[in-house]
């Protein structure tokens, strides 16, 4: 349906209008770090950094929701999900940013990388963390609390909104857990804060201070990987903690990052004691099968160079690394662990593009996507291979029930997976244009398509403002996968295209 | 009705701490950056005015002016937090801003108001359009009432009644005296103010139809409903109106068409009856003039065919006779 221009205009309105909220949401999240300072007064002269851009932004939301018109959009049009969940993030980051750029240690473009990494949950960052604010950390923590989740997500739980529905699948959360859309968003909070308490709780136990506790839960289970300390958990070693709690740190670790990265549906199926179905699930064998297979390969490789003295030590920083690499989160246990891999970085490099599930906070291309391809894959060799005269049903196993495959379902996941790995191979090369090796290229700018966050050094404070910017476009697309900006700017293009024809007609 | 007051109470007191912090810091930091302190309050001024917006609440209004103006004096005058005793600036502020704040809540209860108002009569106003638009498409007295029934109830937002064919013996007075005075009366009218309904004349040429009864005993009827009800009222009369003609034109034509076919019923029948006549004539003339010239034979047949044709218009006058009988 072609709309008339007002019409269009007014949805546009109305468009402007539903993001006042995301800007008083953002405004609250950059106020929350402000609770430091009852700990931390010594630091109240970055006050106004948070201050002053969250106020403002609690005030320019409630004009913005004040001035513009009633007229809400009753159903969304073609698209117009898209248009919404693209801007909602872009404002968030801009926003987000500020309180960077007023610090003082961040230029423009420095300050929106890593508000980009952290709500994107990628984990890059260009901080020196060591000389940071406690208000700095904290703050890079809750980009990465929100950003996990999802901002929209956030939004439907708190709004009980007309197009909630719309919104919620169009930021790519394609699974509901209840029918209630209100209900399956607070399911998924809770999860989430459940996850992040928890964490936090055992962190203590094993002798990591509070500030840091929390930091690394959530960095954990919203997959990001911003640390608090420049060595990441590998701070927390057996000499500086003792060896059980080093270990209980790894292992908490892991399992934060191993909850975060799987479907929140597949978690909420073994909370309730289906661990059959949790085990069947297509993805979880995904994992399992990565895990089997790397985490020996990388003991192997960490033994080999002389970077762990001990096979327990082996076992227990490859799992970790293995882990944090699947579920994209970046976290590292071993200084500098990409470069001094080797080949190894080649199926290291395949697990980032694997990554996480689907309808969890970790990025990638997701381990549904890799097991559908694969299972279309074994079924086109076999129907080729069985007679004809035998029907081959396909199906795919999705929490406990099997689901089938559609050519259609086959055709559009084998096009996402070309499209994502052609723009793994865009971005590298723009990194190459700007000086940097091939592999080198290949394995960072994956890293910030799979939103894993793990460095092989070209990563610092000192990257020039074009390779910054490639990550952020990276980061970006890769969080809300590149389907619904391709949508968003194709709606876009199409309205600007018919306003124009429209006022060409009116000027006749 | 207590625990909403309190739950109401208790979000306007909320909304009022949030907006006290929000602007607390913002004036905070702006001090920082070395912004005079008349603008701080001006920072202030703009945080009533949200909490006047957000809560529309008089007590919230005065709370919070006067909390605004301490928390100023104290924060970002000079002596800085001090509790200064009472000045003439001071009472000179804290005025300023009670009647600015109260003048504002004034305006915003106010307009809120009329725009609540507003939203109601819109809301009227659709149910009137849908039901007249209604009334056009509807045919028949019977399903006019009745279409007429529900809209009116829909508009009223109360049971309605309608009556035709007043009986003067009828025990509701009420009702009576609408229909004889051809004037509203019963709940909130001069008559029978006592009633439970409220009783409308349905008027049609200056003539009393009926009347139409409204429950009012569980919901007073404000004056712009009762507008629309009697701008509804009409277009039932007229709808009702109508029907009646239509019925009555729909008769006449039927009488109309009645007798044309009445007519040419006889007129096929004088076609057919004539003839035979003339010929029963001529005949029995020609016996009487020739009968001595004519054979037997020939009288014989002539006779059988006076018999004959006299047998026909015989029966023909008795299927005339059935036809009318028939009627």
């Amino acid at each position: 349906m072609v709309k008339n221009e007002n019409s269009r205009f007014s949805d546009y309105l109305a468009i402007f209008g539903s993001l006042a909220y995301v800007i008083m949401m953002v405004g609250l999240i950059t106020l929350i770090p402000l609770l430091l300072l009852f700990f931390y007064p010594e630091e109240a002269y970055q006050l106004p950094c948070f201050a002053l851009p969250g106020v403002l932004a609690i005030f320019s939301g409630y004009l913005i929701k004040l001035f513009t018109p009633r007229h809400s959009i009753k159903n969304l049009e073609r698209h117009q999900g898209s248009v919404i969940v693209l801007l909602i993030w872009f404002v968030s980051i801009l926003i987000g940013a500020i309180p960077f750029v007023m610090s003082g240690n961040y230029t423009f473009t420095q300050a929106i990388f890593e508000t980009t990494s952290g709500f994107t949950t990628t984990g890059f960052t260009v901080t020196d963390v060591e000389n940071s604010t406690h208000m700095i950390l904290l703050y890079r923590s809750i980009l990465h609390l929100f950003g996990g989740v999802g901002l929209v997500l956030i939004l439907s739980s708190i709004l009980s909104n007309v197009y909630g529905m719309q919104l919620f699948s169009a930021e790519g959360h394609t699974d509901r857990l209840t029918p209630s859309l209100i209900h399956s968003a607070r399911t998924i909070m809770y999860i989430y804060l459940g996850s992040i308490i928890s964490g936090t709780i055992l962190y203590v136990t094993f002798h990591m201070s509070l500030f840091d506790a929390i930091n690394h839960a959530i960095s954990a289970v919203a997959t990001g990987g911003f640390s608090t300390k420049e060595n990441s958990i590998g701070y927390w070693c057996a000499e500086r903690v003792g060896l059980s709690n080093s270990i209980g740190i790894d292992i908490t670790t892991i399992i934060l990052m191993l909850v975060g990265s799987t479907n929140f549906m597949a978690t909420l199926a073994l909370l309730r004691g289906k661990g059959r179905d949790f085990i069947t699930h297509s993805e979880t064998k995904v994992t399992i099968f990565l895990l089997s297979l790397a985490t020996p390969l990388i003991t192997v490789v960490l033994l080999t160079s002389g970077i762990c003295d001990s096979v327990l030590s082996a076992i227990d920083n490859a799992t970790f690394q293995v882990v944090s690499v699947i579920s994209t989160t970046g976290l590292s246990s071993v200084d500098n662990f990409l470069p001094k891999l080797g080949y190894a970085t080649v199926p290291v490099l395949l697990m980032m593009i694997v990554g996480g599930h689907t309808g969890s906070t970790a990025g990638g291309a997701k381990a549904g996507r890799i097991a559908l391809a694969f299972k279309s894959l074994y079924y086109d060799v076999r129907e080729n291979i069985v007679p004809r005269r035998i029907i081959n049903s396909r199906s795919i196993n999705k929490f406990g029930k099997q689901m089938t495959i559609t050519k259609d379902d086959q055709s559009q996941n084998y096009t996402y997976l070309l499209i994502y790995i052609m723009i793994g191979f865009l971005g590298a090369f723009g990194l190459t244009l700007n000086g940097y090796g091939f592999r080198d290229s290949m394995i960072e700018f994956f890293s910030a398509l799979g939103t894993v966050g793990m460095s092989i050094g070209i990563i610092g404070p000192d990257m020039n403002n074009c390779t910054m910017w490639i990550f952020i476009v990276g980061m970006i697309i890769a969080r809300l996968e590149v389907y619904i900006i391709i949508l968003a700017l194709a709606r876009i293009g199409t309205d600007i295209k018919d306003s124009i024809s429209e006022m060409r007609n009116k000027k006749k | 009705m207590k625990k909403s007051l309190f739950k109401r109470a208790l979000r306007n007191f909320a909304e009022v701490i949030i907006i006290y912090v929000l602007t607390t810091l913002l004036a905070y930091v702006l001090d920082i950056y070395s912004v005079h302190s008349e603008n701080l309050l001006m920072v202030y001024l703009l945080g009533i005015l949200i909490i006047i917006m957000q809560t529309k609440s008089f007590l919230a209004t005065v709370f919070s002016s006067i909390l605004f103006v301490i928390t100023h004096d104290f924060l970002f005058l000079n002596p800085r937090y001090v509790w200064v005793s009472f000045s003439r600036n001071f009472a000179i502020t804290s005025a300023v801003f009670l009647i600015a704040a109260l003048i504002v809540n004034l305006l915003v209860v106010r307009l809120q108001k009329q725009i609540e108002i507003s939203k109601e009569n819109e809301g009227l106003h659709k149910k009137l359009y849908k039901a007249s638009e209604g009334l056009l498409s509807v045919h028949g007295r019977d399903d006019v009432i009745e279409y007429a029934d529900n809209a009116l109830t829909e508009l009223a937002g109360a049971e309605v009644e309608f009556y035709f064919d007043i009986d003067m013996h009828d025990d509701n007075e009420a009702k009576k005296w609408c229909y004889k005075n051809s004037a509203k009366c019963g709940h909130g009218e001069v008559e029978f103010s006592d009633a439970n309904c409220k009783y409308l004349p349905i008027k049609s040429n200056h003539k009393t139809v009926g009347v139409v009864s409204i429950d009012c005993s569980h919901k007073e009827m404000s004056n712009e409903t009762e507008l629309c009800i009697s701008a509804l009222l009409s277009q039932i009369t007229i709808a009702i109106e109508r029907e009646s003609l239509e019925s009555e034109r729909r008769d006449e034509l039927q009488l109309r068409e009645r007798e044309q076919i009445k007519a040419k019923v006889m007129k096929g029948i004088s076609h057919d009856m004539f003839p035979r006549v003339k010929l029963i004539n001529e005949t029995a003339t020609s016996i009487k003039e020739g009968k001595n010239l004519m054979e037997d034979s020939e009288i014989d047949e002539k006779l059988v065919s006076i018999i004959d044709n006299s047998r026909y218009l015989g029966e023909v006058v008795d299927n005339l006779l059935d036809i009318t009988k028939d009627k």
